[in-house]
């Protein structure tokens, strides 16, 4: 999975958020390391709708005057597609973990 | 902030790249979150930093989104292969899109040759354009940095329909201000020099005084402190705001600079306020109330204000002009006889700050470096012209494999925006050299040019003249090869003859067009050439040569006797110095101001009354023979020419043209003033020639000269003829000399030389532009005749063997081969010369002592030009000439 997409999934796991608060988010999650520009921000939003792994959804009552914004939330599906790379990074870290402690034991 | 949403603005268009349906998706927010993204800049660079990625960011978008609504509506070839992963879904045209660049790119390092002529040439045209740009966008386009520019105006007097700008008295000024009410309110200005006295020693500076309104008028904030009130100015306060740059290099930037005290003309003023950095209202340091000026309530016809005034919104200038002409007439009315007909005309304020003398040549030479960039793109599209005919054989195997035709125009497309988009790489990194060199060798004194810089707007040119050249150059060859495509056959394409019928049939348009741009360009330049010829070869009335000048200022003094005794006694200091031949004074001796005045002259049998425009100077005895200015009439001045004495005057040739002509004037007696004014009788005692004080193009006014005895200033220019070659050498004796008299005194120096060649600074800058421009385009013109006849003779090196081997002469040959160029060449010329003639008319008033059908100067153009030509075509033809037969025939 481009790791845009993981990025957008992973800040959408808590709870619906719009555009602004997703680039925030990935920028926070990812501790300043990724930054997202805004046409590449919507066009990955319209990408992860067409596979149905997020949906628009209508702002909660407490963001009613947020309005100007559109919310998006995570489907079942895009929550099993970011539990499933989840795991697969974490086999991924492990390995790393695991070849680079033996280059440093060698 | 400005700055912000000028960004933000851009953004927005930027965002038109995107398919529309995306655009109304998503674009509200993108722009909202540019907005944030901007607003959380942390300074300049980091703004370019999110300006660049922002830039790729839309335009990968772009690609993307619109390749993918191709694919959908299969307008593509299939993909070959679809990408395994579940993100290939756009994986076949991002294929092709990846495969057209890297074929691009594999074509250029194939052809490094074609390649690098083709980015240099375009380089070079964008380059050019570009700093043009940024030029004309900092001097004329970007808006004057106050609140709503476009409502701000200059309001001037003078004779209706004369388009004279005579700054009213103040009394006008509060009339105008008092009744004009589609003015949401007017100020007054006037720049003057005082000295400046600190623990260095004393300076001269420039002050403006202002009404208190004037900054609130203009929408300006001090940065620190504030301005003056109404009743400050009213009592005469004396107070200061200062500029940045005075508060800078005076006060080190520190805000302690509030509440210090300056020393102007030896009295103390209070600063109160300091003004922002891009003020630039003035090149004065301080600013005083208006009030200051001793006699600034003065009437008569003397005024010396600028007004400028803000139109309330929704009026337009022609309404306000229209009430200020009836306010003009009632005030008319009011006053005596002589003195009426004063008009009033509205300016905008961007028209006073850009003349419109400056303005013209500046969008001339946009012209002209268009025309560059024309010419250029023409040499370039004719080159890949020629190139795909070349690559014809090429295209028909890639179409037998399976490419559709709008897939080998996308290639195409590809490879020339590829070079484009190096050119545009390569002129932008010119273009930061060329606006360097701008700045540092343009004239001076043109307003607003050390603004330019390539910012963003620039850089948006860039993009936009790199895209648009990009596309035309690769356009034309795609059409031609798509034409070609239907009957494309893999027999075709090799040496053959009717391939290239239809790209030389365009070649040899791009080749007229190219030198008719060449030929305005060219006449343009010439003129221009004869123009400075006629200018530096213009006498200005006096010998410039070995001539020191220096403003001496007396402003600080008590009285003006102490300032008679003071100038008397420094003239005799200096005149006894070693080396200096003679010493004079005059009120000023270059200057772009004269007056509306009335004069009365005194007849046989009745005194008549004329308005004249006219130079009132106060000058010392020796003035004229320092200046070696010739006395036609009458004597000049001398000791007897003393306060108390009758008044007398010197006037120059004009000026005895205009109010004698015919009559000798000598003896006669003029008064300034209506026929009852109570002014004093002026006898005149002597004539001299008119001598060019406004510039070496502008022919002299009428000019009046007084003893300095008898009318003082605190602001005379010492001037003195030396006998040495640098007159610079002798600054410090001079000073020495000057500070024997008065220590405190004030002076600064410059040679009359350097002064008169200041004048010529603008159109020095536009000539040499031109010249450089009309080379460049010489030169890019001769090229594009050399390939196309070259490339000519290359592809009909069979025919040509074949008609040497029925029998042709060789000389035969050459010459049919030149012609074949020079007819080229002579067409564009004759289409050009229409087009100079067409803009030598529109620009006429930027010619001095040449018209811009001079006939001379059109003649050695097209001679130059056809020279060229001839020498460009004449190389390909002597190699038409020698084609062997033998060699030609076993070609294929």
């Amino acid at each position: 999975m481009k790791p845009f997409r993981y990025h957008v999934l992973l800040a959408l796991a808590r709870r619906a958020l719009h555009g602004a608060e997703i680039r925030r988010r990935v920028e926070g999650d990812s501790g300043g390391t990724v930054t997202i520009y805004p046409a590449t921000l919507y066009g990955t939003l319209d990408e992860l709708a067409a596979e149905g792994w997020i949906q628009e959804v209508e702002p909660d009552e407490a963001e009613k005057e947020q309005v100007r914004w559109r919310f998006y939330a995570l489907t079942p599906a895009g929550r099993s597609a970011l539990e499933a790379e989840t795991r697969r990074l974490e086999g991924v870290v492990a390995r790393a973990r695991a070849a680079l402690g033996a280059a440093r034991g060698v | 902030m400005m700055r912000s949403r000028g960004s933000v603005g851009w953004y927005a268009l930027m965002l038109r790249l995107l398919p529309a349906d995306f655009r109304a998706r998503h674009g509200d927010e993108m722009v909202r979150l540019f907005e944030d993204m901007w607003r959380a800049r942390r300074g300049l660079w980091d703004g370019a930093h999110l300006w660049v990625l922002a830039v790729g960011d839309v335009a990968r978008s772009a690609w993307r989104e619109w390749t993918a609504r191709w694919s959908a509506r299969g307008r593509v070839v299939p993909r070959r292969c679809a990408a395994a992963d579940g993100d290939g879904r756009r994986g076949g045209v991002m294929d092709d899109t990846i495969q057209d660049v890297g074929y691009a790119v594999r074509q250029i390092a194939h052809r490094p040759g074609f390649a690098a002529v083709h980015v240099a040439t375009l380089a070079l045209g964008i380059a050019a354009t570009t700093v043009m740009f940024s030029v004309v966008d900092a001097v004329l386009l970007r808006p004057l940095p106050y609140r709503a520019p476009e409502q701000l105006t200059m309001v001037w007097t003078g004779v209706p329909g004369e388009d004279a700008r005579d700054r009213p008295d103040y009394l006008t000024f509060e009339e105008w201000r008092r009744r004009g009410n589609g003015f949401a309110d007017m100020a007054a200005f006037d720049p003057t020099r005082v000295t400046l006295t600190d623990t260095e020693g004393a300076e001269r500076i420039s002050v403006t005084r202002i009404t208190p309104n004037l900054l609130p008028l203009l929408g300006v904030q001090p940065l620190h402190g504030r301005g003056f009130s109404a009743e400050e100015a009213e009592q005469r306060q004396r107070l200061a705001v200062i500029s940045h740059a005075f508060w800078q290099s005076r006060f080190g930037g520190f805000p302690d600079a509030i509440g210090a005290s300056i020393e102007l003309d030896g009295r103390p003023s209070r600063i109160i306020g300091i003004l922002p950095a891009d003020f630039r209202f003035s090149d004065a340091g301080v600013f005083e109330p208006h009030t200051m000026f001793p006699e600034w309530e003065a009437t008569g016809n003397e005024g010396s204000w600028f007004v400028v005034g803000r139109l309330r919104p929704s009026i337009t200038l022609g309404q306000v002009q229209e009430e200020m002409t009836a306010i003009a007439r009632a005030l008319d009315e009011e006053r005596p006889a002589a003195d009426r007909n004063r008009g009033v005309s509205v300016v905008p304020l961007s028209r006073h700050v850009v003349g419109p003398g400056s303005r013209l040549a500046l969008w001339m030479l946009i012209g002209a470096v268009f025309c560059v960039l024309l010419i250029a793109a023409a040499n370039v599209v004719g080159l890949s012209l020629a190139r795909s005919v070349g690559r014809a054989r090429e295209f028909a195997v890639r179409a037998t494999l399976g490419a559709s035709a709008p897939r080998i125009v996308r290639q195409l497309l590809a490879e020339s925006l590829t070079l484009a988009a190096i050119a545009g790489l390569l002129g932008t990194l010119l273009a930061v050299g060329g606006i360097r060199l701008i700045r540092a060798f343009g004239p001076g004194d043109l307003p607003r040019l050390n603004e330019a810089n390539l910012d963003l707007r620039v850089f948006g040119w860039v993009l936009a003249v790199s895209l648009v050249a990009g596309v035309v150059v690769g356009l034309a060859p795609a059409l031609t090869t798509l034409r070609r495509n239907q009957a494309l056959s893999g027999a075709e394409g090799g040496r053959g003859m009717s391939a290239g019928v239809a790209t030389r049939r365009i070649r040899r348009g791009l080749v007229v067009a190219e030198f008719a741009l060449a030929i305005m360009l060219l006449a343009g330049a010439g003129l221009l050439v004869r123009s400075w010829s006629a200018l530096t070869s213009v006498d200005p009335g006096f010998a410039p040569e070995r001539l020191l000048s220096m403003n001496v200022s007396t402003t600080a003094f008590e009285s003006d006797g102490e300032r008679v005794t003071f100038y008397a006694d420094v003239l005799e200091q200096v005149e006894s110095i070693p080396g200096v031949e003679s010493a004079g004074t005059i009120g000023d001796l270059f200057t772009d101001g004269d007056v509306d005045l009335v004069v009365t002259t005194e007849g046989t049998a009745e005194s008549t009354s004329t308005r004249v425009r006219l130079r009132i100077d106060e000058v010392s005895d020796h003035l004229f023979t320092t200046l070696r200015t010739p006395l036609h009439q009458g004597r000049f001045f001398s000791v007897e020419d003393r306060p108390g004495s009758p008044p007398v005057a010197i006037i120059n040739e004009a000026m005895s043209r205009r109010l004698w002509s015919g009559r000798d004037p000598v003896g006669t007696r003029f008064r300034f003033g209506a026929p009852t004014s109570e002014a004093p009788w002026i006898t005149i005692v002597g004539v001299v020639g008119d001598m060019r004080r406004q510039g070496l193009e502008t022919d002299p006014v009428p000019q009046v000269f007084v003893p300095f005895a008898q009318r003082v200033s605190g602001n005379e220019i010492l001037l003195v003829r030396t006998s040495t070659d640098d007159p610079m050498e002798m600054v410090e004796r001079v000073q020495a000399a000057v500070h024997r008299v008065d220590r405190q005194v004030p002076l600064s120096f410059a040679t009359v030389e350097d002064q008169l060649g200041a004048d010529l600074t603008q159109r020095r800058f536009q000539t040499s532009l031109v010249i450089g421009f009309s080379i460049v385009a010489l030169v890019m013109a001769a090229i594009g005749i050399y390939g196309l006849i070259h490339y000519s003779v290359a592809t009909r090196t069979r025919e040509i063997g074949l008609r040497i081997a029925v029998g042709a002469r060789a000389g035969h040959i050459f010459r049919v081969t030149v012609w074949e160029g020079l007819r080229l060449s002579v067409a564009g010329l004759l289409i050009g010369l229409l087009g100079a003639l067409w803009v030598g008319r529109a620009g006429s008033s930027l010619l001095f002592g040449v018209t811009a059908t001079d006939p001379l100067t059109l003649a050695a153009v097209s001679l130059l030009l056809t020279a060229v030509a001839a020498t460009a075509c004449y190389f390909p033809a002597r190699r038409a000439m020698r084609v062997d037969p033998l060699t030609a025939l076993r070609h294929d």
